[in-house]
């Protein structure tokens, strides 16, 4: 794989008319990593998108794919899933694959090869012949995820990856995924479910109002957040602990309770001090590191987003 | 260049099957062939029953032209006047009637009158009755030799056209079989194309599998494809109705239909031409239609309205026969959407002068040119437009491009 990334963006602007859609926005995308493209509805995600896939252009900035402006060529090695799913409703599915695969620089017979291939994995070859209106909605997600990587690209990226799946197809198309970073393929993801993020995503980019709000390793976005605070299970009075200010019943859903510290008391301070105390009993002691979901309403939150 | 071609292979792949094309380029010509069976077996039927065979023929001769050494054909009877023929013909004693006016031996005209059709048959047994009588009777004053080769000249000529008849309403009926097989195959031939155009874009934008197109090709790449596509299919249903014509014209073969159908090169050559120009200039229009609308049933409404002037000269038809080059055809000649019929039919009728041929011809071509090139436009930049449909003064300014500017509204309501 080349040495430039999938994707490389500076500064991009666009907006309509009085509208900014997307403000001073840049970020890169590396081959072998999923990346999140995170934001409220509307904050300039899906312009984000159309602006890497050419569909609109930018006011200003630089949009690189595979190391220069989109060509027809990079174009064949992109493979998107719209938010949007649209599918040839009364066409025969291998027709429709066989296509979409011809437009993304297939010949006929490589692209049914691979058509009949995915319909194998995702147990739709029976329905081969069949017109895509006779599929339920989940085998029809499923052909549209066949589209996407059909032509075998080397950037996918995908609005909503797991809308309208049972729990069975969602593994199909995460190990998928998975199996596609390990290759080497990148991967842009757009989506409002955050524990998929948390699960699978290397790095996140977060936009509100067309600006970028927070943008690195998933990991690390989750430390920066961490509150000033750690999480126990257990029994006790937790407000007679030095160095604890207040006591949090609960913590985001999740059991314990949550301690807020004083400016100079560390974690390891009040582990030492529960150690110590003959009042309480813990069962769990965790730092207070939120999940995405928090931190997303906390910053789309303060930023006015629905 | 190559993704044009799948997009255009694919296009006439998808729709050649499709039920309701099929049924309009092999039900509807069967349907016709049968019928035109049905009508002639019933004409020549009907033809053999009032066939006039020497038993049921009058003929007035006031002024005595014809030979009298020239014995009239078996059953032939004459009559002293007109009226009394007349009054045996709406008595039924005969089924038709021949005059032979005093100024015969020169014009050679002579007139038939009868309520049903009359053969060919008959046609020759007078004619060779009036022959004989020629090459009997030197008296015959005018020109007795033109009338032996020429025993009757029964033309009918058409006012303002240079057009003749023979005295044959099959002639009258064959002048028009073309052209009336042209309009019907023109108009439905556009609005079957330029109806599939326009229904598989809706049909793309509604399912929103543009999305997914528009990251393959381009917008030109993908309305060219479809133009192409969609163009070949109607020149195929096209081929299949000339097929259907040719094996109905063998079917007809001796009848007095086909030996009167006219097939003017000239009038082939001018309707090839609007033929494909007018494909052009609807389906582009239709493209752009279908870009913008959201939803079937309303392009459908407005594929319904447009397409309605090029039937609009068939409407006015009248005008045509009493003036082909008065001022309704001409205006008509020179609007695009109405040309393609007014020029056919004027062509029948009378003879288009050159220069309104050329500014039409020039007027439509440029239109054309316009219209693929802005709704091009118009193309790419609604194939994502969602739920809002841009107005008049919008699509106005997308045309001039300023599209950026237009997408405002419908930008933001769409994220």
């Amino acid at each position: 794989m080349a040495a430039h990334s999938a994707i490389h963006i500076e500064r991009i602007n666009k907006s309509y008319g009085d509208f900014r859609a997307v403000s001073d926005l840049s970020f890169a995308v590396q081959h072998g990593e999923i990346f999140a493209l995170l934001g409220p509805n509307g904050a300039g995600k899906s312009t984000t998108i159309r602006m890497i896939l050419d569909i609109i252009q930018p006011d200003s900035g630089r949009i690189a794919v595979f190391g220069a402006p989109l060509t027809d060529a990079a174009r064949n090695r992109i493979g998107y899933l719209p938010e949007e799913r649209g599918l040839y409703k009364s066409v025969p599915v291998l027709e429709m694959l066989v296509y979409l695969g011809r437009l993304k620089g297939l010949s006929g017979s490589e692209a049914k090869k691979r058509g009949l291939a995915l319909l194998e994995r995702f147990e739709l070859a029976e329905y081969a012949r069949k017109k895509v209106s006779d599929l339920s909605k989940g085998m029809q997600q499923k052909v549209q995820f066949a589209v996407t990587i059909l032509h075998e690209p080397d950037l996918i990226i995908i609005d909503e990856p797991f809308s309208g799946l049972d729990p069975v197809n969602r593994l199909v198309i995460k190990n998928l995924l998975l199996e596609f970073r390990q290759r080497g393929g990148a991967v842009v993801m757009s989506t409002h479910q955050m524990n998929q993020v948390e699960e699978m995503a290397d790095r996140m980019l977060m936009i509100s109002r067309g600006q970028q709000k927070l943008y690195g390793p998933v990991d690390d976005i989750r430390r920066q957040f961490a509150l000033h605070a750690i999480i126990v299970q257990g029994s006790g009075d937790w407000s007679a602990l030095p160095g604890v200010v207040r006591v949090e019943p609960g913590s985001n859903g999740r059991d314990g309770v949550t301690l807020h510290l004083a400016e100079k008391t560390t974690a390891d301070d009040v582990l030492a001090e529960i150690a110590r105390s003959r009042n309480t009993r813990i069962e769990k002691f965790e730092l207070a590191i939120p999940s995405l979901e928090d931190i997303f309403i906390r910053v789309a939150g303060k930023d006015g987003g629905q | 260049m190559n993704r044009l071609l799948t997009v255009a292979q694919y296009e006439f792949m998808t729709n050649v099957k499709k039920r309701s094309f099929l049924w309009a380029v092999f039900g509807a010509p069967l349907l016709s062939i049968g019928l035109v069976v049905v009508i002639t077996l019933v004409s020549t039927f009907a033809a053999g029953e009032s066939d006039v065979d020497g038993e049921n023929v009058g003929y007035v001769d006031p002024a005595l032209v014809l030979a009298a050494g020239v014995p009239a054909p078996e059953g032939f009877r004459a009559y002293a006047t007109d009226t009394a023929a007349r009054a045996a013909l709406e008595a039924g004693e005969i089924s038709v009637y021949i005059v032979i006016p005093p100024v015969y031996p020169a014009t050679g005209n002579v007139s038939i009158f009868a309520y049903g059709g009359v053969s060919d048959d008959f046609k020759r047994e007078v004619r060779r009755w009036l022959a004989a009588s020629a090459a009997a009777d030197p008296s015959l004053a005018g020109a007795p030799a033109e009338r032996l080769v020429n025993p009757t000249r029964g033309n009918i000529v058409l006012e303002n056209s240079g057009r003749t008849l023979d005295d044959d309403p099959a002639a009258f009926l064959g002048l028009f079989l073309v052209p009336v097989v042209f309009i019907i195959l023109f108009m439905t031939s556009l609005q079957l194309t330029s109806t599939f155009l326009m229904s598989g874009v809706v049909e793309e934008k509604a399912n929103r599998i543009m999305e997914i197109l528009v990251t393959s090709v381009t917008p030109g790449q993908l309305l060219g494809g479809k133009l192409l596509g969609l163009g070949l299919l109607g020149l195929f249903q096209v081929g299949v109705w000339v097929l259907a014509i040719l094996l109905a014209l063998l079917l007809l073969r001796g009848t007095a239909l086909l030996s009167a159908v006219v097939i003017p090169p000239d009038l082939v050559l001018l309707m090839s031409v609007y033929f494909v120009v007018n494909y052009f200039l609807y389906a582009s229009l239709f493209a752009g239609i279908g870009a913008v609308t959201g939803s079937e049933q309303e392009a459908r409404q407005w594929a319904g309205l447009l397409t309605f002037p090029t039937a609009l000269p068939l409407i006015l038809l009248v005008t045509f026969l009493a003036d082909p080059n008065g001022t309704i055809p001409t205006v008509l000649t020179l609007i695009p959407f109405t040309s393609a019929v007014t020029i056919i039919l004027r062509s029948v009728f009378g003879s288009v002068p050159p220069e309104q041929l050329a500014l039409s011809l020039g007027l439509m071509l440029a239109t054309t040119v316009f219209i693929t090139w802005a709704s091009a436009r118009v193309f790419r930049w609604s194939l994502l437009l969602y739920g809002k449909k841009p107005g008049p003064r919008e699509l106005w300014r997308v045309i001039r491009g300023r599209a950026e500017v237009a997408t405002t509204a419908a930008a933001i309501q769409e994220r």
